[in-house]
């Protein structure tokens, strides 16, 4: 009987066993592409950061390209942007506008030419943001607040929105990223993560309304001063993308699972050209 | 025996630049045999074999920098990876239990073994670091062979 045992553990363990083998890599081909990241807002110098896709094998990050040839057009005029070697970037001399639509060409020795076209969403006017102490209590018994932060709709368009919600350390005197707690059923079905710990959000169920959103603060989270940053970033609709694409990316794992590329809108090359405009509320 | 040709193609918007790609259980040779002896009037053996295409997989090709600064993989294109020939025999048999009683009912049981042979298929594709210190493309293959009885009540 002990000996059956033995047999129906060997034989059950087989079964259970995943093996791995060595494929044939030899049709997996490495495309050197240009990689344009050009993340912009209506606060800050139109900039472009150039470098490129690296082979598997490599574990060195790629350097940036400080020769390429960045041109910008907004619809009238062609800019040349220059690098600026202690940011790493190609900058331009203008702040981009809401609601203007870029084209960013990139070329570079040794490489095909790369392109992405994004759009400035329009800034929004949204109520400032609000915070209330003692408006509850955690599982420990300590005090809670709620920090709200509304967001004015834009009517009869698709409109995406990135909530970054901060508090400041008083020890390290620098804001640092607060993860989201929220009982509102909206966020908890529909938000997706990013990396950074922020919300992103569309506006199908309040579109062209004044949407409120509550997040509970927890007993001393902004230190004495009780300072609060709430960010909310009025996204384009290829940055969106963008960031969904990576949320799914990070979260993509296991054996079952098919993994997800993430989503680029530059022709030739890889990497995003995007914008959002931005609302900071400082609360204290 | 039977084989077939097949093409399978997916085309979305937003996925793969809006260009097709293959669906990721495409296979375009299916070739089956399917072989049923019965050896006595309580006893049938069955065998199945069959060798296909591999099906697709979405392998990364290279590696770029995020707007946040993190190395992320580059996938030329989605499903990008034609996975190696499926290969499986399967064996089993069912036998019948006290055939020749007129019972007004009849009773079966039987065993299989689903992928005798161990054919490696693997399902996915990961890269990693072989024992030799160099990057291959590995491939998993769950449950190898699986055995399996059964039991019937024919009324």
């Amino acid at each position: 009987m002990k000996k059956n045992f033995w047999f129906l553990g060997l034989l059950l363990s087989l079964v259970f066993t995943a093996c791995e083998t060595e494929l044939d890599d030899s049709s997996i081909k490495y495309r050197k592409r240009l990689v344009v990241n050009s993340f912009v807002n209506s606060d800050d110098l139109f900039s472009v950061h150039v470098s490129n896709t690296i082979p598997m094998s490599d574990t060195v990050y790629p350097d940036p390209i400080e020769n390429a040839t960045v041109i910008v057009n907004d619809g009238s005029q062609d800019y040349t942007l220059t690098y600026n070697l202690g940011l790493s970037k190609y900058l331009a001399n203008f702040k981009p506008v809401a609601g203007k639509q870029y084209t960013v060409r990139v070329s570079a020795v040794d490489f095909v030419s790369a392109e992405g076209t994004m759009t400035l969403p329009n800034k929004l006017n949204s109520p400032k943001s609000t915070w209330q102490d003692q408006t509850g209590f955690d599982e420990n018994g300590f005090e809670t607040g709620t920090l709200t932060c509304y967001i004015a709709d834009p009517r009869d368009e698709r409109n995406y929105y990135e909530i970054n919600l901060y508090r400041f350390d008083d020890f390290t005197q620098e804001w640092l990223i607060m993860q989201p707690n929220t009982t509102d059923p909206f966020l908890n079905q529909n938000a997706a993560k990013t990396d950074l710990g922020g919300l992103l959000i569309d506006d199908r169920t309040f579109n062209g309304g004044n949407r409120k959103f509550d997040f509970i603060t927890s007993f001393g989270s902004a230190g004495n001063a009780y300072k609060y940053l709430v960010e909310v970033r009025s996204l384009s609709d290829e940055y969106y993308r963008y960031l969904q694409s990576l949320a799914n990316y990070r979260k993509t794992s296991g054996l079952f699972s098919d993994p997800t590329p993430i989503y680029s809108n530059i022709t030739n090359g890889r990497g995003i050209c995007a914008g959002a405009s931005i609302q900071r509320d400082t609360i204290q | 025996m039977s084989y077939t040709y097949s093409k399978t193609e997916r085309t979305f918007e937003y996925i793969n630049d809006g260009e097709p790609f293959y669906y990721r259980w495409d296979r375009p040779h299916q070739f089956k045999m399917q072989f049923t002896w019965q050896a006595q009037t309580w006893l049938t053996i069955n065998m199945s074999a069959m060798f296909m295409s591999g099906n697709v997989y979405t392998v990364p090709t290279g590696q770029y920098l995020t707007t946040d600064n993190k190395l992320v993989y580059d996938f030329t294109s989605k499903n990008n990876y034609r996975m190696p020939n499926y290969k499986r025999f399967d064996i089993g048999f069912t036998k019948e239990i006290k055939p020749y009683y007129n019972r007004g009912y009849r009773e079966f049981w039987g065993l299989q073994v689903y992928n005798a042979f161990g054919f490696m298929n693997p399902i996915n594709a990961r890269w990693d670091v072989n024992t030799s210190g160099k990057l291959t493309l590995i491939g998993t293959t769950p449950f190898v062979f699986i055995p399996s009885g059964f039991y019937r009540l024919e009324f």
